[in-house]
């Protein structure tokens, strides 16, 4: 479906990473020379079992971590070789992330947690609350914008982390085990959910699970066991 | 089989103590357990060491107050010989002795308190003052008295310089002019006496009785006294030195003679009966009087002079004077006054050190919140963990108090003042172990709520209720404790050393109650401010409003930190009253920054130009000063006469830069009803019909107005104008006084040849006594140290409060990264967080600190320790600001300290841990 664009300019190029925590004999390998590329558009489901390195990965990728050998680009920017400032304005305007514990700002409300990154960007207080109500009610809960996350279910919070993260268009979305702590039937209402915008908003996502039926609804996935991809 | 049933079951009772879980939380946990620990010995320390050295301080400020009293000191009993108007006049061969026998039976009656507080007493046995036949121009009119001096039976000690002591016994002689018989009487001169009267040993004395029938006196001897400091020679003035009496012209001179116990019988005959008078003087013995005994001291005292016939005999019904009581009643109202000042510093000090420690108990739960909701998941019982909290708090308050207990006994030793640190050890040891135990039940669920909406309102509302009790009971008793500490004062309701508990924790009462209202209010405030920060456009204001907004919910560091910053406050103002009322205590006790005053023959009138004209001198007045009888219709009494021209005291007045209270203005007069200014004590009275005695001539006066607050005697001043007194007498005033103020006035005062033997009066010297004074000295280091501990538990509430939401700070923070904050943003954040509630703690405690030292300040008697006749004017000194600008980069520091520590973490265990 994508192949000549990922060959012309992938979303996403990982070439040779290496990422080794501690030094000596307490050195743990967590990725050793991974290559690998995402097209725009495309949703990626990142497999492993715990501690293969998805997370790693995922940091890596979306500028949380640096790689210690190796290049990560992004829409064309090299990530490996961004300053402190540089993966600020990455992760603000071209990256997002969805947390598998959700990640919301306990003390705001719904609306003011997708809010957030509106308010980096300043846009002006009626688009924002626009914007605001329309991802929302992307995400059905229109009705909830008031609510702290302490009074939202595990899935309804996952569903406003994910407004957040489209509340600032970004071109990749990174999600890392994003039903890990929900359900099963909330789990694939939320991972059909993320597969719904992202094709709606046309942007490119990688998303860590061990869940086959999360597989299913990727277009591909990279599978990772103990730092090393095997097959991209 | 039962029996083995009934152990398991009483070993299932019993709680389970985990040790290497304690030991465990312990090493986790190391440094809120070392802050415990560090303010527990803090506190213990103060605690023990400032109520010892004030009862050290106190014994120092009553022999302060001893040495500065003088005379005043005395105890003197008047005992009548016994003679018998009726029959001839006989030689009592053996007086000395029965005056020596009388003295000891004397301290015999004395009450025991008494005795073991005053000397051996100087027995005196004295005539009144005889004129002289000598005409000598320079001494003018010249009186003698004599005087038989003698201290446990044994007379002063002398030197003799010319003759020697009588050698021969009293001789009788009929005196001619009227048949009387008499004996000749031997007596000592000083070397100064025989000087200036121009005698030797052997010359006779041409005295003559109150009669005027000549007394036969010879000089057997000149002397110099073998120690001119033993304290017996101030028993019979005139006898080491002439005193001089009066003014230039008018000047005379009283001259005593030492008589031995030989010649003391001929002495006494040689008089008409009734006219020695024989007297017992004891003085305070400092080195044996403790603050302490003051009150039993002032009771013995005054009842020896209200039932002095416990001291004699029917017959020889003694009298006692003494104005050591006085001195005693003015030295135990300073040092109550001290002690209670000491007393309230102290409470502000244990009421922070609590708070604090309840912080952090607070921090400790919050920190061990999921580990010990594990532990009850796990099957641990609350008992048991009460236990294991309650051993470790019980460590940490051992360990505390051993080291602050300890380092007090080096400093100073003494019994532990547990009223102090009673309430530190209690709180330690209860509120980390019941903090935990909530903890463990809330995480853990066993605190189950109500089911229903309606019980969980009701529920809801025991809660509020009892909080609110609560807050009332805490509100209540600073109301009542203020309003006893204005009613009672300090001086009159300090019982025993520390004074009253409820009156010294009425400012932290105080301070408390509106902390409280404080951090009621504040929620709502912060709700207010967060409602707008979140309509700004950016991401800082809304989520540092949020994080306000959660962080005004919690009550005890804001109250705590309000507490602290109100009591440092409080004790800043009280400090820098107490330090500029000194400053004005000086003007009024001296009225000048220097005041000179010359001899009795030193003519001050063209001296005050003269040392005007020197540099650095603003002003320079001269007057008189004396102190004069006062008639009234009432009666009369000595009063301060102070004689200067009315413009003088106009310009003066005006060059000193302190208020000398409200004075009314003098206006030149003339005629003989003068108008003058009273002090306080005189304008009390009312008696518009005065008179006072100037030179032989008792003058009218009639009062102006009020006289300004100078010198001691400030209450019993009156002022009148120099012209108009001269005018009323009829000849010129003699001034003989400089006042100079200005920088340079001592050096005027110096440069001044005829001002060389002047008695000088230093301000500045008066201020430096009165600030070394044991009382206020050691107030002053009591606030110092008090306000050093308090800012200091201040930084640390600041600290601990941050602490206890780093976690879920670190966490928000984190998570906005990822969304695209950068460093300087989430900085912003945490500082929004911080900041707002330490500003409001810190400006609502600057409030509630001037608030409470505007409403017990009079009460505290700062007046005492400032040296002012009256109640000094509040002040707010600079440093009252330092803490607030110390907790701002406080937090400003601990923004950056956790900045630094989270650098180092990994963003990325965000997207796994979630929070941190």
């Amino acid at each position: 479906m994508s192949a000549s664009v990922e060959v012309e300019q992938p979303m996403v190029s990982v070439r040779d990473v290496d990422r080794t925590y501690g030094t000596g004999r307490a050195a743990v390998h967590a990725l050793r020379g991974v290559s690998f590329d995402v097209a725009p558009g495309e949703m990626v489901a990142l497999v492993g079992r715990s501690g293969s390195g998805k997370t790693t990965l995922l940091n890596v990728v979306g500028g949380l971590d640096r790689a210690d050998a190796g290049t990560v680009r992004v829409g064309g920017t090299e990530v490996t070789s961004l300053d402190d400032a540089g993966l600020v304005r990455l992760r603000r305007d071209t990256v997002a992330f969805i947390f598998q514990t959700f990640g919301l700002v306990p003390i705001l409300s719904a609306a003011e947690n997708v809010g957030i990154p509106l308010r980096l960007r300043s846009l002006p207080v009626v688009d924002r609350e626009r914007r605001v109500r329309l991802l929302l009610e992307l995400v059905g809960l229109g009705t909830h914008a008031d609510h702290r996350p302490d009074e939202l279910s595990g899935g309804q919070q996952q569903r406003v982390a994910i407004a957040r993260a489209l509340a600032g268009s970004p071109r990749l979305l990174i999600a890392d085990e994003p039903t890990g702590q929900l359900d099963s039937e909330t789990g694939q209402a939320v991972m059909a959910l993320i597969r719904a915008v992202v094709e709606a908003e046309g942007m490119t996502a990688i998303v860590s699970t061990h869940d086959p039926v999360m597989i299913g609804l990727a277009d591909r996935a990279i599978r990772i066991v103990d730092g090393r991809l095997l097959d991209a | 089989m039962g029996t083995h049933r009934q152990t398991r079951r009483a070993r299932a009772r019993r709680p389970r103590v985990d040790l290497p879980g304690m030991r465990g939380r312990a090493r986790a946990d190391l440094w809120p357990l070392t802050v415990a620990v560090g303010v527990i010995a803090l506190t213990s320390l103060l605690a023990s060491a400032a109520p010892r050295l004030v009862d050290r301080t106190a014994d120092s400020a009553l022999r302060d107050a001893l040495a500065s009293a003088g005379a005043r000191t005395e105890l003197s009993v008047t005992v009548p010989l016994v003679e018998d108007p009726f029959q001839p006049r006989t030689l009592e061969s053996d007086l000395a002795t029965q005056v020596a026998e009388r003295g000891t039976a004397l301290v015999a009656a004395l009450p025991a308190e008494l005795t073991a507080a005053l000397t051996e007493p100087v027995a005196t046995v004295t005539t009144p003052p005889l004129p002289v036949g000598l005409v000598r121009s320079d001494l003018g009119a010249v009186t003698m008295t004599f005087a038989y001096l003698a201290r446990d039976g044994r007379e002063p000690r002398v030197r003799w310089l010319d003759g020697g002591p009588p050698t021969a016994a009293p001789v009788a002689v009929t005196r001619p002019q009227d048949g009387w018989e008499t004996w000749t009487l031997q007596v000592a001169l000083s070397s100064d006496a025989a000087a200036q009267l121009h005698v030797h040993a052997g010359d006779r004395l041409p005295v003559v009785d109150m009669a005027s029938m000549p007394v036969d006196v010879t000089v057997s001897g000149v002397f110099d006294p073998a120690d001119a400091q033993d304290p017996i020679w101030s028993q019979a003035p005139g006898v080491v030195e002439p005193v001089s009496v009066g003014a230039h012209v008018t000047t005379d001179t009283a001259v005593t003679a030492l008589v031995s116990a030989a010649f003391l019988p001929a002495m006494v005959a040689d008089l008409p009966v009734g006219y020695s008078t024989r007297s017992y003087t004891f003085d305070a013995d400092p080195s044996a009087m403790h603050a302490r005994d003051i009150d039993r001291l002032v009771t013995a005292i005054a009842g020896v002079k209200v039932r002095p016939e416990v001291l004699g005999t029917p017959r020889e019904l003694p009298s006692v004077t003494s104005s050591l009581d006085s001195v005693l009643v003015a030295a135990g109202s300073r040092i109550r006054a001290g002690q209670a000042q000491a007393a309230v510093l102290l409470a502000g000090v244990v009421a922070a050190a609590g708070s604090t420690l309840l912080l952090v108990g607070q921090l400790l739960a919050r920190r061990r919140a999921l580990q010990l909701a594990q532990y009850r998941a796990r099957g641990a019982g609350l008992a048991g963990l009460a236990v294991e909290l309650g051993v470790e708090a019980l460590a940490t308050v051992v360990l505390g108090c051993a080291l602050g207990l300890s380092a007090a006994a080096v400093i100073v030793s003494g019994p532990i003042a547990w009223r102090w640190v009673l309430p530190v050890v209690l709180l330690a040891l209860v509120g980390p172990p019941a903090y935990g135990v909530r903890a463990a039940a809330h995480g853990s669920g066993a605190r189950r709520g109500p089911a229903g909406r309606g019980d969980r309102r009701l529920a809801m509302r025991d809660r509020h209720l009892r909080r609110i009790a609560v807050e009332g009971a805490v509100m209540l008793a600073a109301v009542g404790a203020i309003v006893a500490l204005r009613a009672r004062g300090v001086v009159s309701s300090a019982a025993g050393p520390g004074g009253d508990l409820l009156i010294a924790a009425a400012p932290s009462l105080g301070v408390l109650a509106g902390a409280l209202l404080l951090a009621r209010v504040l929620p709502l405030v912060l709700r207010g401010v967060g409602a707008l920060a979140a309509r700004a456009p950016g991401a800082v204001p809304v989520l540092a409003g949020a994080r306000v907004r959660a962080a005004a919910g919690r009550v005890l560091p804001i109250l705590a930190l309000t507490l602290a910053t109100g009591l440092v406050t409080f004790g800043s103002v009280i400090g820098t009253t107490v330090e500029r009322g000194q400053v004005a205590g000086s003007w009024s006790a001296v009225g000048a920054d220097v005041v000179a005053t010359v001899g009795t023959d030193g003519a001050a009138a063209g001296l005050a130009a003269e040392v005007a004209a020197q540099p650095g001198v603003t002003t320079a007045v001269s007057g008189t000063v004396a102190d004069v009888p006062i008639r009234s219709s009432t009666g009369g009494h000595q009063v301060r006469l102070m004689v200067v021209d009315t413009a003088d005291l106009t310009r003066l007045l005006a060059a000193v830069p302190e208020s000398l209270g409200r004075y009314g203005q003098l206006v030149a007069t003339s005629g003989s009803d003068l108008g003058v200014l009273l002090g306080a004590d005189l304008r009390a009275g009312g008696d518009t019909n005065l008179s006072v005695l100037w030179r032989g001539t008792w003058v009218a006066v009639h009062p102006v107005g009020d006289a300004p607050v100078v010198g001691s005697d400030a209450a019993d001043l009156v002022v009148v104008d120099a012209g108009a007194l001269s005018s009323a007498v009829g000849v010129p005033v003699e001034p003989n006084t400089v006042w100079v103020v200005g920088p340079g006035a001592r050096a005027a005062v110096a440069a001044v040849p005829q001002l060389a033997q002047a008695e000088v009066v230093d301000r500045s010297e008066w201020l430096a006594r009165q600030r070394a004074a044991p009382l206020t000295a050691g107030l002053g280091h009591l606030v110092a140290a008090t306000t050093a501990v308090l800012v200091l538990l201040a930084v640390l509430m600041v600290v601990l409060g941050a602490s206890a939401s780093t976690p879920e700070r670190g966490a928000m923070l984190a998570t906005l990264r990822t969304i695209g904050l950068g460093r300087a943003q989430v900085t912003r954040i945490a500082v929004g967080e911080l900041l707002p509630p330490v500003l409001a703690a810190v400006v609502g405690g600057l409030g509630l600190g001037v608030l409470l030292a505007e409403l017990v300040a009079a009460p505290l008697g700062l007046r005492l320790a400032t040296g002012q006749p009256v109640d000094p004017s509040l002040a707010l000194g600079w440093w009252a600001a330092v803490p607030a600008v110390a907790l701002v980069v406080v937090v400003l520091l601990v923004v950056a300290a956790e900045s630094s520590l989270t650098r180092r973490d990994r963003l990325g265990q965000v997207l796994r841990a979630g929070d941190r």
